[in-house]
């Protein structure tokens, strides 16, 4: 059952240079209770795609969002602050990448981590600290009973990221949104905060869309994936499918230049640069990097099924599929 | 993105304010030949008498001069105050700073505790009270402002000096076996010189509200001298018979000091978005 | 904390004692002399040496120097020689008058420019934005005196509003006081609100780009929770700082208006101290007046550590 609804997603921002096209018409659907990664280079428009989903970007100064996206029944696009501010937390929860500055330096993470709750339930202040606590321990913070009157400067990069998820998660959410969480982070310590998240996901039973541009916390992680290029989605599948066998030639790319552990193989880089976002074009964006690119790739190729879990957009998917 | 619009639009206020100054220049150098009237004529037949009157387009104050002539050479005691006291403090307070900053250790303590002496009292009294030494003139209003402001730059020098002194090509320099001068000139200054040429700017400003004040209480240039704080400290008795000799120094003063602020934000704004 | 406050007390140390040689010698070099100021016009060399064995004034400066600050330390700041007033006596007669002065003025200030520059900062680029930029400029260039005069010729001589000067005691009559102080507050006032407000709006600019604005809107929390606890709550550090700041130029800023004003406080005499030559009280205000802000500032740097869990010492 679809939980979140994206549908033909528009976001431009005004800029002294002109309109910038950074989301182009993004389609996706993430269910109850299931983890879906969203993979693309930097630029691409995932982070966008995600603050326009939590109502983040600034819409009364530079953003100009357009479409549908439908949680439940209703679209958020539709919806005053006022509204929002009572969805967000509760039911949509949002983290986000540099876990240095994403908590507030002055205040006690016991406090982070409740406030949001707190503001909604009228929690006394025992009960709200007793609620921290068990958060922080949820998440893995050692000690936590001592270490949630503390400010976040005492803490480690990977541990303030375990108090943001804690921050996250306290408000029970149907959906999360993780903008490139563990990126910021060491190998060692991302694997750690990967498994205590799919731990907590598998408890808690939030759906999550978890935005990235490694394929390999995709592999670890995700039940899903869509990938993303300049603003729209090129390809999505299970992620079974979409490691056996990718069709699109920019996904094929992704793939070649992610190194996979325990293989030797060379890495390949993606010649080019993806499209700047500030001149529209009408045809497929990666025909310029694509070694595959033919004249018909100066129309618009539509999304396709390949299965009925598997969706790409390239006129040529089924010629160049793996024999 | 939003942010580089922002600036794109500053920039064209500050031109503007840039135009302004320029204008205020030229009036200064040119005022005697520009000046209807000579500023210091006292005309006992005319005066207090209203902006508009054949020969007098804003009025004359109650000894019969002309006031638009007296603003004229006015911005002449203003922009001279404001150039050599806001290049006073520059030139003494980038000494003071780069030496603090570079030698470090006994010559910064030194030097910061002397700044900081000066720095721990307001503005104006400081500069009253040198005036109080030196007594009334317009060299002296300059050497008391020009003092009065050079800790702030002594504080931005020391702060930039340290921050450049570690930079890779300071220490590739030294290595080289560059000689202390030639570090400092060559390779500190031009590089801490954006934020100075700010508040230089900035500094232009103050020290052309603070000239108007000392000399409005005063404590500034002589007495006889055209100047726009003097004006209006001879004007506040007689405003309610005349409005205008209060009204058009004040103003003369608030577009100058706006000019100056607006080009010294715009100044900042260029210098922090090109690094 | 106790530590850090100590060391911050013994820094504060070596700048009084600058501030103090610049109060004595300063004074010393003001050309003029007390004495001959007192006696006016019709005086014999033997009453002006008289008087000056009596104040001390024929002995060396250094020993002038030394004498004066021990006798600082014990408390006696010595008496005007041009009203006989002991000094302290005139500080503290004077003072009231200031600080209720500087108080209004500093409170004027933060509450039009605390609101105003986080509002603008919110709806950063807007039409609020716009608008208290340029009355941020304009407050920071309209000269005070202009701005108290023309109060002056609007608001009393022409409106008959407010009085155009003096002062009447709180305990007098408290409503007569507050009337009096009303336009000299708002015309020192402006021009620290101007600063305020650039400054307020600067640094909340700086704190709504951090990630955990987002992450706190992201929590579901209420405009006004956010915008406070979150960014204004940090946004208020830098604040602060400028405020102590401006609340000692306010000392300086008083002078100006509390001439323009007939107000007599603390700027008023030292006025009156620096025309009359009155060593001892010119000496005495200045030393006033340099310690009240390095005290000043060690109060601000002690909030500064509280506000900030990150600064340890």
């Amino acid at each position: 059952m679809a939980l979140l609804t994206i549908d033909n997603l528009h976001v431009r921002f005004r800029t002294p240079a002109g309109l910038l096209h950074a989301v182009n018409g993004v389609n996706l659907q993430v269910d109850r209770g299931e983890i879906v990664g969203l993979v693309g280079e930097s630029g691409c428009g995932k982070s966008v795609t995600a603050r326009a989903i939590m109502r983040l970007l600034p819409e009364h100064r530079s953003a100009q969002v357009s479409g549908r996206v439908v949680w439940r029944d209703e679209d958020l696009l539709a919806k005053s602050e006022t509204d929002m501010v009572r969805l967000r937390g509760a039911d949509l929860a949002m983290i986000f990448q540099d876990p240095l500055s994403a908590l507030n330096p002055v205040m006690r993470i016991g406090d982070q981590v409740i406030e949001g709750p707190r503001q909604r339930e009228k929690l006394s202040r025992q009960r709200a600290r007793a609620r921290a606590i068990e958060w922080l321990d949820h998440v893995g913070i050692p000690d936590a009973a001592a270490r949630v009157d503390q400010y976040p400067h005492t803490f480690s990069g990977g541990m303030r990221q375990r108090v943001v998820m804690a921050t996250a998660l306290s408000g029970s959410p149907d959906l999360l949104i993780a903008d490139e969480p563990t990126t910021a982070l060491d190998v060692t310590i991302q694997a750690q905060l990967l498994e205590r998240l799919r731990t907590l996901q598998a408890e808690t039973g939030t759906a999550i869309l978890f935005i990235t541009h490694d394929l390999a916390v995709v592999a670890q992680l995700c039940h899903r994936v869509a990938v993303m290029y300049a603003g729209r989605i090129v390809e999505q599948a299970t992620v079974a499918e979409l490691f056996a066998h990718p069709r699109h030639p920019y996904t094929r790319a992704l793939l070649n230049s992610t190194p996979v552990p325990g293989q030797r193989e060379r890495l390949e880089p993606i010649p080019g640069a993806p499209p700047d976002g500030l001149h529209p074009f009408s045809g497929c964006p990666f025909a310029d990097r694509c070694p595959h690119a033919i004249p018909a790739c100066d129309l618009p190729p539509p999304l396709e099924d390949v299965t009925s879990t598997h969706r790409v957009a390239c006129h040529r998917h089924e010629e160049l599929a793996d024999p | 993105m939003a942010h580089r619009f922002h600036i794109f639009r500053q920039h064209r206020v500050a031109f503007v304010a840039l135009i302004v100054i320029v204008g205020y220049a030229l009036i200064a150098v040119l005022a005697p030949w520009l000046a209807p009237r000579d500023p210091y004529s006292m005309s006992g037949d005319y005066p207090l008498v209203a902006p508009g009157t054949a020969g007098y387009w804003l009025g004359s104050d109650p000894f019969g001069r002309d006031i638009l002539s007296r603003l004229m050479y006015g911005a002449r005691t203003s922009l001279m105050v404001g150039s050599i006291a806001a290049g006073l403090a520059l030139v003494l307070g980038t000494i003071v700073g780069v030496c603090a900053g570079y030698f470090g250790r006994h010559i910064d303590a030194v030097l910061s505790r002397f700044m900081e002496v000066l720095f721990s009292f307001p503005d104006i009294l400081l500069a009253l009270i040198i005036m109080a030494i030196l007594g009334p003139s317009t060299v002296n209003v300059m050497l008391a402002i020009g003092v009065v402001y050079t800790p702030i730059f002594a504080r931005i020098a020391r702060a930039s000096t340290l921050r450049v002194k570690r930079a890779a090509y300071v220490e590739a320099a030294r290595t080289m076996g560059a000689r202390t001068p030639r570090i400092l000139i060559r390779h500190i200054l031009p590089n801490i010189s954006g934020p100075l040429m700010v508040q230089t700017t900035l500094s232009f400003a103050f020290a052309i509200l603070a000239e108007a004040a000392l000399s409005f209480l005063g404590l500034g240039v002589e007495p006889d001298a055209p100047s726009w704080g003097i004006m209006l400290n001879e004007g506040k008795d007689w405003m309610q018979h005349g409005w205008w000799v209060a009204v058009f120094p004040g103003l003369a003063i608030t577009l100058a000091v706006l000019s100056f602020n607006v080009l010294g934000d715009g100044l900042r704004d260029l210098i922090e978005d090109t690094g | 904390m106790w530590r850090y406050t100590l060391k911050r007390l013994g820094m504060a140390v070596p700048v009084l004692f600058g501030i103090s040689i610049i109060a004595f010698f300063s004074v010393r070099w003001v050309p003029g002399d007390t004495i001959t100021a007192m006696l006016g016009a019709q005086y014999t060399e033997e009453q002006a040496e008289r008087l000056r064995e009596q104040y001390g004034l024929d002995q060396p400066v250094v020993v002038q120097y030394g004498r004066w600050l021990s006798q600082i330390l014990r408390g006696d700041w010595g008496t005007s020689v041009y009203t006989r007033q002991p000094v302290i006596e005139a500080i503290a007669e004077r003072l009231p008058v200031t600080l209720q002065l500087v108080a209004m003025s500093l409170a004027m200030a933060i509450a039009l420019a605390l609101p105003l520059g986080v509002w603008a900062a919110v709806r950063r680029r807007g039409p609020v934005d716009a608008s208290v930029t340029v009355l941020g400029l304009l407050g920071l260039s309209v000269p005070g005196f202009w701005l108290g005069t023309l109060l002056i010729l609007g608001l009393s001589l022409q409106l008959g509003w407010f009085p155009s000067g003096g002062f009447i005691r709180w305990s007098v009559d408290p409503w007569a006081n507050l009337h009096h102080l009303f336009l000299p507050a708002l015309t020192l006032g402006g021009a620290v609100a101007a600063v305020l407000l650039r400054m307020t709006r600067a640094a909340m600019l700086d704190v709504l780009d951090e990630e955990y604005i987002d992450l706190a809107r992201a929590k579901g929390l209420s405009p006004r929770r956010w915008i406070i606890r979150h960014a204004l709550r940090n946004a208020l550090i830098p604040i602060i700082t400028v405020t102590g700041i401006q609340a000692g130029y306010l000392l300086g800023g008083s002078v100006v208006i509390e001439q323009i004003f007939s107000l007599p406080g603390i700027g008023m005499l030292s006025l009156q101290a620096i025309n009359n030559r009155d060593y001892l009280l010119l000496q005495g205000v200045i030393l006033f007046i340099g310690t009240t802000f390095v005290v000043i500032n060690l109060v601000i740097d002690l909030i500064y550590t509280w506000l900030d869990p990150r600064i340890t010492y």
